[in-house]
């Protein structure tokens, strides 16, 4: 999802998945178990073949990443369409409300108050 | 150093309790209960606290202030926003920005006050019935609201963000207007989205509030009203959960709030889903229904010169070119404004990830967006949405994009794409997935003429939440009266934009300020 955002790959990875881990804290109980069903799906072998149509996550490919991310992005079924919602959703916010992700988009940051 | 209304209130002695701190349950007996301390909330506790009645506030949001607001998306979302600022629609085709706070969405909205146009309350007499809602009548209630918020003309110029949509206009011949805002003494930051850090923006937190805090009325935040209790037509007492730690769901302690009468003011998904836990009378199936959003569609243009539309009065140019003079039976209508540009806003809003996503953001600084808000609600075509519940008993609302709205937002993304090209722009990137930075506003409409109009393809947000509880004379087809109150339940009262019958048309803050302050005076009168 962030294939070209991240200024050093690795310690920026950490930050973005902090960030996400916050931004799922501050859901209510309810959604905060759509997420949980959406991670689950991803992560049990089985469904990630046939939903996302990847093998185990640590060896995928950024490739077969953005392919993933392309398909449910474009499909025609409206729940593959909302589980990419929420991950660009969580991981545009986990990642864009850390100071780190503000240099590469020209963002000063808040201004200082006198 | 900034000084801090509530820190010094609370230094006072106002009685303002964090519920999530109970060590036991709680009970408050009072003349009036309020739920919710947003733009109704607050505007009624103010009022009938002058009135010498006593007041209870019970607020689902935790109490912050100033001291807290370090202009920090990552900070405020959580913290004052539905669901993290990420509140959706059932099918998620929608994103709904609403404040959660002492100050319910006050404390975070952009501050653009307008007065309820002409024409939606010549449409709400005449199919509502509700005759004295008229410009003529309302207009001291404006007034009165008006110079308790300072709301006044932006006297500074429009930052570069907003100066975008009125030279694009002004080049087109469109006329467009200056935003009257709620502030007093602004220091042109641009962050009110995510709470006022000098106090400057006079929402319901700084100064209704306060005002009622100083009057002996009882706050209690992190406090969320579970359900009304009836004995015949009137409401006895008033569940309320403490909130645990996390403030995300019911504690361990109970609050049983007793009261002469009760206020509805939780915002339009949150009070008819109060109404619905309570098993309110419902006789014709009206509550809920007809819940309008204002549908919200996007377009963002990079200019060649410095935009950083994160800095300055987020909104302070619009037009209504595109609905003033429009017959509710046509089309749907729209508003242009511009939203802020910060960084998760942004990310979250712009389409497609990885590498095209990085790109757009890399011209972070250069974005001129505009924003289309549609009139919706009153068109045959254009019902709005119905709130439902969750199985835990929180609020879901279903709103179902017509292809009537979808037409609306087709050709609002092409009035907003012209005038960027008009303003300048050397790109204009429709905010949908299927959409391609173009160059010029005859490919901007082949793209826009060509772009599948569903969800989750077409990014949509609102800000405006109205309806649910809708007001009109006949009960077959309305929730409460004009004055607010509840058909069926005769002490209990609908304070808040739910009480619309149809969208404003505008923002709706200060429609709820001015039609709250009314019925508010008849209520304290009555009681």
């Amino acid at each position: 999802m962030l294939d070209g955002a991240l200024p050093n790959r690795n310690a920026a990875l950490d930050e973005a998945v902090r960030g996400v881990e916050i931004a799922i804290a501050g859901l209510p109980p309810a959604v905060q178990g759509e997420v949980r069903q959406l991670f689950g799906l991803l992560e049990f072998p089985l469904t990630r073949r046939v939903v996302a149509g990847v093998g185990p996550w640590e060896r995928a490919s950024d490739v077969e990443i953005a392919s993933f991310l392309q398909r449910w992005r474009t499909s025609n079924a409206t729940l593959l369409r909302s589980g990419y919602a929420a991950l660009h959703q969580l991981i545009m916010a986990g990642w864009y409300g850390n100071n780190d992700a503000w240099p590469a988009i020209g963002y000063p940051g808040p201004p200082e108050l006198g | 150093m900034i000084a801090d209304p509530i820190a010094q209130g609370l230094a006072r002695g106002w009685h303002a309790y964090d519920a999530s701190t109970f060590e036991g349950d709680r009970s408050f007996d009072c003349d009036v209960a309020i739920v919710g301390t947003g733009a109704g909330g607050g505007t009624a506790a103010e009022i009938l606290a002058a009135h010498g009645l006593r007041v209870v506030l019970i607020e689902e949001g935790p109490l912050r202030s100033s001291r807290d607001f370090h202009m920090l998306e990552r900070e405020a979302y959580p913290e004052l926003y539905q669901e993290s600022a990420g509140r959706r629609t059932k099918d998620k085709g929608i994103v709904i920005l609403q404040g959660r706070a002492v100050g319910g969405s006050t404390t975070v909205n952009w501050t653009s006050s307008f007065r309820t146009p002409p024409q939606t309350l010549a449409y709400w007499s005449e199919h509502y019935g509700l005759r004295d809602y008229t410009v003529d009548a309302l207009a001291p209630w404006f007034a009165r609201m008006e110079q308790r918020l300072n709301v006044h003309p932006w006297e500074e110029p429009p930052n570069p963000n907003n100066e975008g949509l009125a030279r694009g206009a002004r080049k087109l011949g469109i006329p467009t207007a200056v935003i009257p805002r709620n502030v007093k003494g602004c220091y042109n930051l641009g962050y009110c989205g995510v709470g006022c850090p000098t106090n400057a923006k006079q929402s319901m937190l700084v100064t209704t509030i306060p005002s009622a805090l100083d009057r002996g009325a009882v706050l209690l935040s992190r406090a969320r009203a579970q359900r009304f209790i009836f004995s015949g037509s009137r409401v006895s007492s008033l569940e309320v959960a403490a909130l645990d730690a996390t403030g995300l769901q019911p504690g361990p302690h109970a609050i049983v709030v007793r009261a002469r009468a009760f206020v509805a003011a939780g915002g339009a998904i949150n009070t008819p889903a109060l109404l619905l836990r309570s098993a309110a009378p419902d006789p014709y199936g009206t509550l809920g229904k007809r819940t309008f959003l204002h549908p919200v569609v996007v377009s963002a243009a990079i200019m060649p010169e410095l935009v950083a539309g994160y800095a300055g009065a987020p909104q302070s140019v619009y037009t209504d070119h595109f609905q003033r003079d429009l017959p509710f039976d046509g089309p749907i209508g729209y508003k242009l404004e511009v939203p802020p540009v910060h960084p998760v806003l942004l990310s979250t809003a712009t389409p497609g990830f990885g590498a095209t996503h990085a790109a757009l953001l890399a011209q972070f600084p250069h974005l001129q967006v505009i924003i289309a808000l549609m009139r919706d609600g009153f068109h045959r075509e254009s019902t709005g949405g119905t709130v439902g519940l969750r199985a835990d008993g929180t609020p879901l609302l279903d709103y179902p994009i017509t292809p009537y709205v979808w037409e609306g937002a087709r050709r609002a993304l092409k009035s907003m794409a012209r005038i960027q090209f008009a303003a300048g722009a050397k790109n204009v990137v429709p905010v949908h997935e299927a959409a391609a930075p173009v160059t010029s506003y005859a490919d901007a409409a082949r793209l826009i003429d060509a772009l599948p109009m569903e969800i989750l393809r077409a990014i949509v947000f609102s800000a405006h939440v109205m309806g649910g509880c809708g007001m009109g004379t006949e009960p077959q087809r309305s929730v409460i009266a004009g004055d607010g109150r509840h058909h069926q339940i005769e002490n209990l009262f609908v304070f808040d934009g739910s009480a619309f019958p149809t969208s404003i048309g505008a923002n709706p803050s200060l429609s709820i300020y001015g039609i709250v302050a009314r019925n508010a005076s008849r209520l304290a009168a009555q009681l």
